[in-house]
């Protein structure tokens, strides 16, 4: 069985944008990183050894709530980098684009998202991604099962 | 008929946080320089107050989540004085480790992916990984060697959460950090080649007669020191900081300006530190700033990323000195105990000078906070860059001048959202409420 890494994106005092935190928490195990906000660093978890579940919020346009599964070329397409942005405004989409542009293999594993409907200051989930949290956490385990 | 000309970017990139500035002539005249940071504050000073001097390294951390460790060393320096509690030799070593894991992960970050973009013409560091991969994966690699050391030291990268008042909570094991040395060898080889590299890239010319700011002590500036020196006016203690420099609000900015007293802007950061310290730079770190052709003092901002590669130079010098002189300390920690009293302290963060004080009730608890850091004391001096830079920018034409300003202020490596938590509010009676 091979050790899979569940890395939750978010910030929890942004209400919609804290769903991946809260996921991790009703995860178990040693392997869940709650690496927040990493800016740069994320580089650096994305580059570790064996597989990985990122975990985030998105925002596509789909209904609040949806869960959204997809496998990493397929986020690294989908993610809309913003490579001019404030390094506080560096994640997923850019991490993989780097990668890409230094011809590193993108890392192996899935992303699981689930759709946010607000961001503004808070700690309370919208109601539609607080119903979705279950379903979110049952798809993590589910990509984790998968990689093992 | 003179033209009013406006340079602006209305959301600055590649700096940490959220900021503008603009820049307007009327002919030759500069009618306005200004940096507005519109970013929300965030009040940490209001929200220490009552809460335990034990929690304050750990609160502070979360200001910044390139530089928690200056923010958490300038907190304990302070309760430190004020407790009237003075840590061993070997815990001063081990914070000054953690501090130059800290200056290599930030001062990476900067050289390579924030400011390195500006002097080879791409727009962001991805771009400029298409054509120059090699150095971008240095840079990644020097960072991640830093972030690796500050997990060693204090629990994890990113808000680390093992130093305390008086010590850390746990010290590593020799062999935990015996397992980086050669990371840490790899990465002095990374920096030399970076101050070589940075030496090499063509600056714009610019010649700016700043007053220096930096801590002074026995060794390179960092985590010790109860002096600061000014260019021109000798050294004063660090408690006589409000004597020194006047803080004020200013319209524009949800940070503070901080100047000195007789209303003149300053310089803190690296080129403050080089030119006040270079004498005190390790020896690996003195010989590579003589082979860089950067002249003492340095005066053009555009050449503070050489100055950052050198710093880096040092911070892996003394690193891979202090691990082999390494004595774990037992226990790592002095115990403190609480009392009323006042303490100043300051370090240098990889920006610049950064002063905490505290004021500490008899049962513990922090009666009052002040935390100045560097990018609010250096936002006039970056005003004042951007009138110098004007005549610079008469031959540009408008993207090429907007472009050079940017690039001025990037020299910076401004921490916008650490400067937001000042503002404060004053209330008016009568119904008026201005920030």
């Amino acid at each position: 069985m091979r050790r899979v890494r569940v890395i939750c994106l978010g910030n929890g005092n942004a209400s919609d944008d804290g769903a991946a935190l809260r996921a991790a928490d009703a995860l178990e195990g040693e392997d869940i990183v709650r690496a927040g906000r990493p800016g740069v660093e994320l580089v650096d978890l994305l580059d570790g050894d064996g597989p990985i579940v990122l975990v985030d919020v998105t925002q596509s346009g789909a209904t609040p709530g949806t869960i959204h599964e997809l496998a990493m070329d397929e986020l690294a397409s989908a993610a809309v980098a913003r490579p001019s942005l404030s390094s506080h405004g560096f994640g997923p989409g850019e991490a993989l684009e780097l990668f890409r542009a230094l011809d590193r293999p993108l890392p192996g594993g899935r992303f699981v998202g689930v759709e946010g409907a607000r961001f503004e200051p808070g700690d309370e989930l919208s109601p539609e991604v607080e119903a979705a949290l279950p379903a979110l956490v049952r798809a993590i385990g589910e990509a984790v099962a998968e990689l093992q | 008929m003179s033209v009013e000309r406006t340079y602006k970017v209305d959301l600055l990139t590649r700096v940490e946080g959220e900021g503008r500035f603009c820049l307007v002539f009327d002919g030759d005249d500069v009618l306005e320089a200004h940096l507005s940071i519109f970013e929300a504050p965030r009040l940490f000073e209001g929200f220490l107050r009552g809460r335990s001097f034990r929690e304050v390294p750990d609160i502070v951390a979360r200001i910044c989540g390139i530089c928690p460790v200056a923010y958490q060393m300038s907190s304990v320096r302070a309760l430190e004085n004020a407790l009237a509690v003075t840590p061993t030799p070997e815990i001063r070593s081990l914070r000054r480790l953690l501090y130059c894991a800290e200056w290599i992960e930030s001062h990476a970050l900067h050289v390579f992916l924030l400011h390195a973009p500006d002097f080879l013409g791409y727009a962001s560091a991805i771009e400029m990984a298409r054509g120059h991969k090699e150095i971008v994966e240095r840079g990644l690699r020097l960072k991640k060697t830093g972030n690796r050391l500050i997990e060693i030291l204090g629990g994890r990268a990113i808000h680390p959460v093992s130093v305390c008042t008086g010590g850390f909570t746990r010290a590593p094991t020799l062999a935990e950090l015996a397992a980086i040395r050669p990371a840490l060898d790899e990465g002095l080889s990374d920096a030399l080649a970076t101050v070589k590299w940075t030496a090499g890239l063509d600056a714009p010319e610019l010649d700016n007669d700043y007053v220096f700011v930096a801590l002074s002590g026995d060794d390179y500036p960092l985590e010790w020191g109860d002096e600061i020196a000014i260019t021109g006016r000798g050294t004063s203690p660090v408690e006589a900081f409000d004597e020194l420099f006047e803080e004020q609000q200013v319209d524009r900015s949800n940070a503070l300006h901080c100047r000195l007293r007789d209303g003149s802007p300053y310089l803190c950061g690296p080129m403050a530190r080089i030119n006040h310290a270079h004498d005190r730079l390790h020896p690996t770190a003195a010989r590579a700033l003589a082979t860089s052709g950067l002249e003492i003092p340095v005066r053009n901002p555009y050449r503070s990323i050489v100055v950052r590669a050198v710093e880096m130079v040092h911070a892996f010098a003394e690193a891979l000195a202090t691990i082999d002189d390494y004595v774990r300390p037992d226990p790592p920690f002095v115990e403190v105990e609480p009392g009323e009293a006042t303490g100043h302290g300051a370090t240098e963060a990889p920006r610049g000078l950064l002063y905490h004080r505290y004021a500490v009730a008899s049962d513990g608890t922090i009666r009052d906070a002040r935390i100045v850091p560097p990018t609010s004391q250096n936002q006039a001096s970056i005003e004042a860059d951007l009138m110098a830079l004007a005549p610079h920018l008469l031959a540009l034409d408008h993207d090429a001048a907007t472009r050079r300003c940017e690039q001025l202020i990037r020299a910076y490596d401004p921490c916008i959202s650490c400067a937001t938590h000042f503002l404060r509010l004053e209330i008016d009676r009568s119904g008026d409420t201005r920030a």
